[in-house]
């Protein structure tokens, strides 16, 4: 279980160029490309759950993010290019850099050719509580709790049909492709390009998306977890006037199910 | 592949292992590490929105096992002939994982998931537990692992796992002897054990040897330690559900 520390904002396609020379410089670390997978999973509609556990406590209904990388060779339109940098700015459409019917396969395990196969079979599968509350926040501060899925194994299986014996059904997928940079104090920061895969767009067109953050073992003392809180309000210190960090609406980070009104408990 | 049985005497006493033990030590040939295990069933505890009449069938398909081998650091989930090995220990192919930014690091036991986060979908049913069990390799290249087996209720058998050594163990270890448990010979060694347990008086036990059917529609499924976890679990909810 995690506390993850975020800070969040976004610069524009133009931009790019120099918040890479700008982070290179003042941080003295390169960008690192890499891409991920993420499938989102909701409750199947077909069942009824209720809303509390045996213990009778309140147990509300979340969505499960299952994740994984994406190999950079599974990116169609390198067409031959070294993978670095600069293969970020190129990805500006709402084409997805990713065959979505490879999308498909890697989620029902039905790779086949070996050049699928770079995929390898692990997964994170995460369940995130809606951001802490509070309006003297400096920083948003989320709890994920998350396992590592090896393999599946046995007839038809795949990530789809053991999600379907735990009662959840796929709800949307999106791509993530960036450049991250790994700061001191375990601080990352990232410059995503996301797509939708169902829709096939591409969510921040004409931009990137920009995420700060560092992931405190919630298992450990406070000291950590004050610690990054302290080391990110250095960073949006360090950028101000040129990237603004903001806190992200905390709703907007809620994987909740919407409250089912009609539900008698 | 590996090949692995599974035998369970739910007739047992805890005194049982020790004349077991006694029964197979002339021919031990090493000590190895002990090892420890816990099998949990949860029931699911929703309903479906349109009640079908094959209310037998559902039944079946409402619990969910989880074997978790300790020393590994890996439990593997079942339900319905499907299975997942899920880990708490970040290797080489996971560290992917975490470099693509896909997981947040210091991952939890697929079992702490779902009684903290799905505890209104499932009820914990059943927890079995072995603790600080034995393992042994006999001369004939046969790793035997026992162990005491208790639940909230007490005593509830005595298991043995027995498994074939890899192949490079038992060149190392046994170069002039022909009696290894490899392949075809692995089950007269089964029928070795068995015929002990019966000179001991145990005539009772359930023991299996199955494995999870393979999927033949696809060839992406090579076979590896992990889908070996998933039969050896199978073995063990076969034999203890």
């Amino acid at each position: 279980m995690v506390q993850q520390l975020s800070l969040f904002s976004s610069i524009n396609d133009e931009a790019y160029d120099l918040f890479l020379a700008t982070m290179t410089t003042s941080f003295g670390t390169a960008p690192i490309m890499f891409a991920n997978l993420s499938t989102v999973w909701k409750p199947d509609p077909n069942y009824e759950v209720a809303a509390t556990n045996t213990k009778n406590q309140l147990i509300e209904q979340t969505r499960i993010k299952v994740s994984k990388n994406m190999p950079m060779e599974m990116i169609t339109n390198i067409n031959g290019k070294i993978i670095d940098y600069k293969l970020l700015p190129t990805l500006n459409t709402d084409t997805l850099p990713i065959d979505p019917i490879l999308i498909d396969k890697i989620i029902n395990n039905q790779l086949t050719t070996s050049i699928d196969s770079v995929s390898s079979s692990n997964w994170a599968f995460a369940i995130s509580d809606i951001p802490a509350a509070g309006s003297n926040r400096k920083v948003s501060m989320q709890t994920i709790t998350e396992s590592i899925i090896l393999e599946t194994a046995g007839p038809n299986a795949s990530l789809n049909n053991f999600m379907k014996e735990l009662y959840y059904v796929s709800e949307y997928q999106y791509l993530t492709i960036g450049v991250k940079f790994h700061l001191r104090h375990n601080i990352i920061v990232e410059l995503q390009k996301v797509w939708d895969v169902n829709s096939k767009s591409q969510v921040t067109k004409n931009g990137y998306l920009i995420k700060t953050y560092t992931n405190a073992n919630k298992s450990t003392n406070l000291d950590q977890i004050n610690h990054g809180e302290q080391q990110l309000l250095n960073l949006q210190k360090d950028l101000q006037g040129y990237v603004d960090l903001k806190i992200p609406d905390r709703k907007s980070m809620d994987s909740r199910m919407e409250y089912d009104n009609n539900q008698s408990i | 592949m590996v090949k692995t049985t599974i035998i369970f005497i739910d007739k047992a006493t805890p005194a049982t292992l020790v004349e077991f033990k006694d029964a197979v030590s002339s021919s031990i040939l090493s000590i190895e590490p002990s090892w420890s295990i816990e099998f949990r069933t949860y029931r699911s505890q929703i309903k479906k929105r349109i009640t079908t009449t094959n209310t037998e069938e559902e039944n079946r398909h409402k619990v969910l096992y989880s074997i978790s081998f300790l020393q590994q650091q890996r439990s593997v989930l079942l339900k319905n002939g499907i299975g997942i090995v899920t880990t708490t220990k970040i290797d080489d192919n996971s560290r992917k994982l975490i470099d693509s930014s896909s997981s947040v690091w210091y991952p939890d036991s697929m079992d702490t998931i779902i009684s903290n986060k799905l505890s209104n979908m499932w009820v914990q049913r059943q927890l079995v537990k072995g603790d600080a069990g034995e393992s042994f390799i006999t001369r004939d290249g046969l790793l035997i692992k026992c162990c005491n087996l208790f639940s909230s209720f007490g005593f509830k058998g005595l298991i043995i796992e027995l498994r074939e050594q890899d192949k490079d163990d038992d060149e190392n270890n046994n170069n002039n002897n022909n009696n290894s448990c490899h392949g075809e010979n692995f089950n007269i060694c089964v029928k070795s054990i068995i015929d002990l347990l019966e000179s001991i008086g145990i005539t009772n036990y359930k023991t299996s040897n199955e494995v999870l059917k393979r999927d033949e529609t696809t060839t992406s499924q090579p076979e590896n330690e992990n889908t070996h976890l998933c039969d050896l679990a199978y073995q063990y909810v076969t034999v203890l559900d």
